[in-house]
């Protein structure tokens, strides 16, 4: 990992979401600063902590009732935080791409699996039909996919998840983007698919040097699976620490989560169960 | 409103079953005020039935009263609305017709929306035999234009308001059985059945106090969109003279004998026409508000 | 307390014929928690739905307390076996609160003193009472889990069946509902069968489980096999290594190219 000496892709400095609701104002994410280099991130909550939103705002797809303010959020040279919507079309997607938990709801049910990944295509390539097709074909099988002539035929309904993820994985990668997101992508996945998706992103992330954020809310996957963590808590980043280290997180509410965890050999105890310290929200 | 009202009606802790009702009620007003088109319709919707109670007060004339020397004016200060062709006052018609329209669509609902919250609960829950015959049924009803299917009813059971409301009522049905049964059988898929499946429930109680709750808000919101039709039809069997029998001042039938005068005294057929108008109008926009307060699924 | 000898359970006909439970046999012993294990459509959560009566479509002997089961349940069944759905919030009706969901229960088996078991089961799943006029959408995850577990034990039921019940909710809520269930489980001496795709929740709460895979019922274990590393069937150990999280080695063995 060349972290130290590459600039980062993405500088985000003190990010803030807010959301209005007819009862009340809520501060979704209040402050939150890091960067990331061509190296896997993970950002890790529970429900509510604000981790979806903080990628969600990275793209800047925060939902229309809520505010997004910035002191600075930097992808290369495009300022997001200044960037129009016209200008964010040409990042969308195209330099940085998003995978969704489930990838029934991305997908268009109606249209074909090939031509939906070649649609990810940049259309200023000016690619005939067939060289589109070539390139499909050979993302299928990046992602694995051993048939893709089948494949790139079917429609997503006639996908299973594992399967309908790496398509989705196919789609993102399809415009070679620097910077991916992905928000929980294998929770929809049974364990043994989910080794296979994840040694997939691993293998791409190392083969063409991207950036991977990496949204979850499972500290096992994350802490074996991604080089450095965020964890968040009500909006806040709490700690920041390497993957490998996470075992010896210092802030009482890193420690109260992975004492709550069940484990196999924690049979006849008593669960630590994680009291929330006010404090925790001052930061 | 006063602070504590306000605090009470939006409290995140409610501490009484009347406490929680009177929220969500609120919170439906407050998403129901938003929308305007919605309130002007509640506006005209409240307005023709203050109107309709307080008819004798609004005008002080009696809807069938006759004066043959004053047939046919054109709407003035005397007569706002005209007087018809036997010299009765057009304004005074409309305003008791009201009672007449409100009645009758009122009874409809009444009686059409419980037949077909039975009907279609009962077919989506049970499935299998008893969904079909039920459904074949109901796409017999559906497959006449309700129209029709009242002038049948009606020339079966006699003219008159209340074979006409029956009549209604009988190609009313259909719409609301096939919605509540497209809910129930979402519903019955759910884990909230299932789990009261697995206390010992009967099918009965089951339909009755778990599936029905749900598929009232969406009957109530679809029952007021066809209301606009209810009218119509009701109007429509006046008019055909298989309605509301004469001198009854219902506005399908003063538009009907307003047809005849319609060249040299056009407010009798405009002024009927223009009230059927404006209540079913009036019912399809806050229906339209309804839905969004009431879908479930938007919340 | 319960034995399930050679339970199947198929779904269509002809020949979308789908052998969802293919002759699974167990036996849970009284006051035990057995664990079945496996991933989503192995067939986990139907034997569960067998059990309790919400599928009649099985063949098999299954018996309950002594008592032969047939499809159809008579009422005072459900007064001895009960269930935990998954997802808390679709388990819930929307439109009955926490009172109007507790005292259905009671009321189709007429038994009396509603406000005093409400009162007591509240306690008991660790909810006061200044619960008890709220709706589900008032209360969170874990708040609607405990509503659950409330509403089977208010029967005083002897069974538990427990359908993946933390899968839907945070880790640290995980912890509180697990610790609860382990606690009632003891002071009420119930038998619970807990179905789950998370082995380590699975070996928290059980002694013995059953690992499942595409109907069939791989192999029976005890929870200390799992602790010394030391499963039999292959794919009970591909469980265990995913379990532990991501390994690069290990998956390289997983990525192989699946068919299209």
């Amino acid at each position: 990992m060349n972290t130290v000496l590459a600039p980062p892709q993405l500088v985000v400095e003190d990010l803030h979401v807010r959301f209005r609701t007819p009862q009340r104002m809520v501060h979704a994410v209040r402050g939150v600063s890091f960067q990331v280099g061509r190296e896997k991130i993970g950002i890790v909550g529970e429900s509510g902590s604000g981790k979806s939103q903080t990628g969600r705002a990275i793209m800047k797809l925060t939902p229309p009732n809520g505010t997004l303010t910035a002191r600075r959020l930097q992808f290369q040279e495009v300022d997001l935080a200044a960037a129009s919507e016209r200008e964010m079309l040409k990042v969308r997607g195209r330099r940085i791409s998003m995978i969704m938990q489930d990838p029934k709801h991305a997908l268009d049910p109606v249209m074909r699996v090939g031509a939906q990944i070649a649609e990810a295509l940049p259309q200023d390539l000016r690619l005939s039909k067939a060289e589109k097709r070539d390139r499909v074909m050979a993302m299928l099988e990046a992602v694995h996919i051993r048939n893709p002539a089948r494949v790139f035929a079917l429609y997503p309904h006639e996908v299973s998840g594992g399967m309908g993820q790496r398509v989705m994985i196919a789609m993102m990668l399809m415009a070679e983007p620097d910077l991916l997101i992905a928000d929980e992508p294998t929770s929809a996945l049974d364990v043994t698919v989910r080794m296979q998706v994840l040694a997939i992103l691993d293998d791409l992330v190392t083969r063409r040097g991207l950036g991977l954020i990496f949204i979850s809310h499972d500290l096992n996957l994350v802490a074996t699976f991604c080089d450095r963590v965020l964890i968040m808590y009500a909006g806040q980043i709490v700690e920041e620490c390497a993957a490998a280290e996470l075992a010896n997180a210092q802030h009482p509410y890193t420690q109260g989560l992975l004492a709550s965890l069940p484990r196999i050999g924690s049979r006849h105890q008593k669960l630590a169960v994680l009291s929330r310290d006010p404090a925790w929200l001052e930061g | 409103m006063s602070g504590y009202l306000r605090a009470w009606l939006t409290a995140e802790v409610t501490t009484s079953p009347r406490h929680a009702n009177v929220q969500r009620f609120y919170f439906g007003w407050l998403r129901l005020r938003a929308n305007p088109l919605a309130l002007i319709g509640l506006a005209i919707l409240l307005s023709l039935v203050v109107v309709a109670i307080l008819a004798p007060v609004i005008v002080p004339v009696g809807p069938n009263d006759q004066d043959l020397t004053r047939r046919l004016l054109p709407p003035s200060a005397a007569h706002w609305l005209g007087t018809d062709e036997l010299g009765r006052d057009l304004f005074a018609r409309v305003v008791y017709g009201s009672r007449i329209t409100l009645y009758m669509s009122c009874l409809v609902a009444v009686i059409a929306a419980p037949i077909g919250l039975a009907v279609g609960t009962t077919a989506g829950y049970f499935g299998g035999w008893t969904d079909t015959v039920l459904m074949r049924i109901n796409d017999i009803f559906l497959s006449f234009p309700p129209l029709i299917l009242a002038l049948g009813f009606v020339a079966a059971l006699g003219s008159g308001i209340e074979n006409a409301v029956i009549a209604i009522a009988l190609t009313a049905w259909p719409p609301i059985a096939r919605l509540a049964r497209a809910e129930t059988l979402t519903i019955r898929a759910s884990d909230y059945i299932a789990a009261v499946r697995v206390q010992g429930a009967s099918p009965r109680r089951i339909i009755l106090k778990h599936i029905v709750p749900m598929c009232v808000p969406s009957v109530v919101v679809r029952i007021t969109l066809n209301m606009a039709g209810i009218i119509l039809t009701a109007a429509g069997l006046g008019f055909l003279g298989l309605g509301a029998q004469p001198p009854m001042p219902e506005w399908g039938a003063i538009l009907s004998t307003g047809r005849q005068y319609m060249l040299g005294a056009w407010w009798i057929a405009a002024i009927p026409g223009l009230a059927i108008l404006l209540t079913s109008l009036a019912f399809n926009l806050f229906g339209d508000g309804l839905r969004d307060v009431l879908d479930p699924r938007s919340e | 307390m319960i034995t399930v000898k050679d339970l199947r359970v198929t779904f269509g006909t002809g020949s979308n014929l789908v052998h969802a439970v293919d002759g699974v046999s167990f036996d849970v012993g009284q006051g035990e928690t057995y664990g079945l294990v496996g991933e989503s459509g192995c067939g986990k959560s139907t034997i569960l739905r067998a059990l309790c009566g919400l599928n009649p479509n099985w063949s098999g002997a299954v018996t309950i307390g002594g008592e032969a089961m047939t499809p159809v349940r008579s009422r005072s069944f459900y007064r001895r076996v009960q269930m935990v759905f998954q997802d808390p919030y679709g388990s819930l009706h929307p439109r009955h609160t926490v009172n109007t969901t507790l005292s259905e229960p009671l009321a189709i088996h007429d038994i009396g003193d509603t406000d005093e078991r409400i009162a007591r089961v509240l306690v008991q799943v660790g909810l006061g009472p200044s619960f008890r006029y709220r709706y589900p959408h008032q209360l969170s995850g874990g708040q609607r889990q405990r509503l659950a577990i409330a509403r089977a034990l208010i029967l005083e039921p002897q069974v538990l069946l427990l359908d993946e019940p933390t899968s839907a909710l945070d880790v640290s809520v995980q912890a509180e509902i697990l610790n609860l269930l382990v606690d009632l489980r003891e002071r009420l001496g119930l038998t619970c069968i807990l179905v789950s795709h998370d082995l380590a929740v699975v070996a928290h709460m059980c002694d013995r489980l059953g690992v499942m895979n595409a109907g069939h019922l791989l192999e029976e274990l005890p929870v200390a096999a799992l602790e010394d590393d030391s499963p039999s069937h292959p794919y009970t150990r591909q469980l265990l290594a995913a379990s532990l999280g991501y390994d690069r080695r290990l998956a390289s063995g997983a990525v192989e190219d699946i068919e299209g």
